[in-house]
């Protein structure tokens, strides 16, 4: 396949016709839009919702999981003697309901802070006040069963720690 | 980097390895831009195909059950389309028309659409976490088609988060985005699936590869994989030690997107599962009275004045030259049928209710309109769209489509439209007018 046109271009015409078909999609769908006045706020939060994610939200969420790594890795060499201590397993048994939690709180933010309570009375009928309780409470139900979980796991494992004497550690 | 094979795809759209390099720039190899500053060992080609193969799912719903949504709006007819026409497409819409056959048709579109929507968004957040290290990739441009690649990638990620954004804050009832919901969320996905297009046809030979390589889910059976960091730029050429595995990872977000898809399900649905939906915008009960149902705009948001629905209220029946003035008091009087229709809104939540008023066909008879092929209702309504519709002839001569007098067996609250209004089977919620006024059979 390496034509001059291949070489010149990186890949075969086909290549180049799809992607020409695709701009013009997205070249008609923004000229529908141009009949509106707000075009440009259009514009604006469809490239500003890149720049969001990859430069303000994924960046603030992956630092956190990894300071919370580098905390676990860390509080390990505190206490040498107790395995629990450090451990990424007991690590995880939070940072999964924090991510939960933090997704529900991400998607809802604007029902559960009720930041649109006027308009929201205004159209059902209904107040926004109940969603902050109810995500606490899932995000308490997501803790407490994570945790539950785990101590579940710490006691059947030290069950059978105790049962097989020191070798379940070497495997 | 993406090796090459032989695949139709791989052949009709696979980079040319001896490609000439635009004279572009490269960022230097600090930060982000050194491949070894990316340390994640469950990030690389399994993760991704697979994450965005659930994605691919959810979107197809999505798109198809977004169109049909905008057929089902008939904004070819009267000022349906509130805001932008169809242009050149409207000769689509035109020909498309949305039936009154099956009474739960939007309910059920509509209801898919935001569920499996609202259900994407963790897949989608994880579908970008798995391709980051790409964003940063160098060289920066390869080819004028990996520059092509690139520029599209922009545009699919843009109207991806603008598409699910928009959504989402549209559901919770917040608009602080400055533009017309509906015209722009219409009108992104386009681009979106302009964009999928090129992106699908570019990225199927890697996802199948993948998945020969290490099945479509066996490494969710707790199995561990290596992935060639040579391959593929998501695979971290010095990974950290894991500190979840494949399947812990794509099972937290699995689960999250299925409880999400549980609570929208449940808005929608509605009746005993309506408590299920704790976030769900609409996933309280208002309460256990024949009129406690979900309001889709209230009488003081449309800025309805209860004088007006009072003794001086009356329904003007036109059609044509005819013309009648019915009170309430007349309309009550004509034979009353009942109906146990669905308002299904948009937002993607459903309410079934009893509804018993007159067949509008037989308000067209009365007048001689009973052969119109559209309907045209307007509302006492002061505010906000819709304070008129359009109905299509399949809408308008069904038999259980009613101007509703009463609901469970007693009379419309005010919010929910007294003195009548309309309710029609299979159709988009906001077209079952509210304080209705005027019907003009064959006005448009």
């Amino acid at each position: 396949m390496s034509g001059r046109f291949s070489r010149e271009y990186g890949a075969s015409p086909a290549h180049l016709v799809l992607g020409l078909a695709s701009f013009a999609i997205a070249g008609f769908a923004i000229l529908q839009l141009s009949a509106l006045p707000t075009l440009v706020n259009v514009l604006i939060w469809l490239f500003g919702a890149v720049i969001a994610h990859d430069f303000i939200l994924l960046p603030i969420y992956a630092g956190i999981g990894r300071g919370g790594i580098a905390i676990t890795r860390w509080s390990a060499t505190l206490y040498p003697g107790e395995r629990e201590v450090g451990s990424i397993e007991v690590f995880n048994h939070i940072r999964i309901p924090a991510i939960v939690s933090g997704i529900l709180l991400l998607m809802f933010f604007p029902l559960i802070f009720g930041v649109a309570e006027e308009s929201f009375k205004l159209t059902t009928g209904l107040s926004t006040e109940v969603y902050l309780g109810r995500w606490l409470a899932i995000v308490a139900v997501l803790f407490a069963g994570s945790g539950l979980l785990l101590a579940l796991r710490l006691v059947r494992r030290r069950r059978d720690r105790g049962r097989l004497g020191d070798h379940a550690d070497d495997q | 980097m993406e090796q090459r094979g032989d695949g139709f795809l791989e052949r009709a759209f696979g980079a040319d390895p001896d490609a000439r390099k635009p004279p572009a720039p490269d960022p230097p190899q600090i930060g982000p831009f050194k491949r070894s500053f990316w340390k994640s060992p469950v990030r690389g080609p399994w993760l991704t195909s697979f994450t965005g193969s659930a994605l691919l799912v959810a979107i197809v719903v999505c798109a198809v059950t977004g169109f049909l949504s905008h057929v089902a709006y008939e904004t070819t007819l009267g000022e349906n389309a509130v805001v932008l026409g169809d242009g050149p497409l409207t000769f689509l819409y035109e020909w498309l028309s949305w039936p009154a056959g099956w009474a739960y048709l939007y309910a059920v579109t509509q209801g898919m659409h935001v569920i499996f929507g609202v259900a994407a968004i963790p897949l989608l957040l994880l579908k970008l976490w798995s391709v980051i290290p790409k964003f940063f990739e160098r060289p920066a441009v390869r080819s004028l088609a990996h520059m092509l690649e690139r520029t599209s990638l922009a545009l699919f990620i843009g109207s991806a988060l603008f598409l699910f954004v928009t959504g989402l804050l549209n559901i919770q009832g917040w608009y602080p985005f400055g533009f017309s919901f509906v015209p722009a969320h219409y009108y992104a996905s386009f681009v979106f699936v302009g964009a999928l297009i090129l992106h699908l046809a570019l990225k199927l030979p890697l996802v199948a590869r993948s998945f020969r390589e290490h099945g479509v889910t066996r490494p969710l059976g707790g199995q561990t994989i290596e992935e060639d960091s040579a391959l593929h730029e998501t695979v971290a050429t010095q990974p950290d030690p894991a500190t979840i595995s494949r399947r812990g990872l794509v099972g937290m977000v699995g689960a999250t997107s299925l409880a999400l898809a549980v609570m929208m399900a449940g808005q929608s649905i509605g009746g005993p599962l309506r408590r299920i939906a704790l976030l769900a915008p609409r996933g309280q009960v208002l309460g256990t009275g024949p009129n406690d149902f979900q309001i889709n705009k209230t009488a003081a948001a449309a800025q309805i004045d209860v004088a007006d629905t009072g003794q001086k209220w009356a329904l003007d029946v036109i059609a044509g030259g005819e013309q009648a003035s019915l009170t309430r008091a007349d309309l009550l009087a004509l034979p009353q049928v009942t109906e146990r229709l669905p308002i299904a809104c948009v937002e993607g939540w459903s309410t079934a209710q009893d509804w018993t008023g007159v067949p509008l066909i037989e308000l067209g008879r009365m007048v001689g309109g009973d052969a119109a092929e559209t309907l045209l209702v307007q509302s006492l309504q002061k505010s906000g769209s819709f304070s008129e519709v359009v109905l299509n002839r399949a809408q308008l001569s069904d038999e259980r489509s009613l101007l509703a007098l009463q609901v469970n067996g007693v009379d419309l609250s005010l919010d929910h439209g007294f003195p009548a209004r309309i309710i029609v089977p299979g159709a988009p919620g906001v077209h079952n007018t509210k304080w209705v006024n005027r019907l003009s059979f064959g006005a448009v």
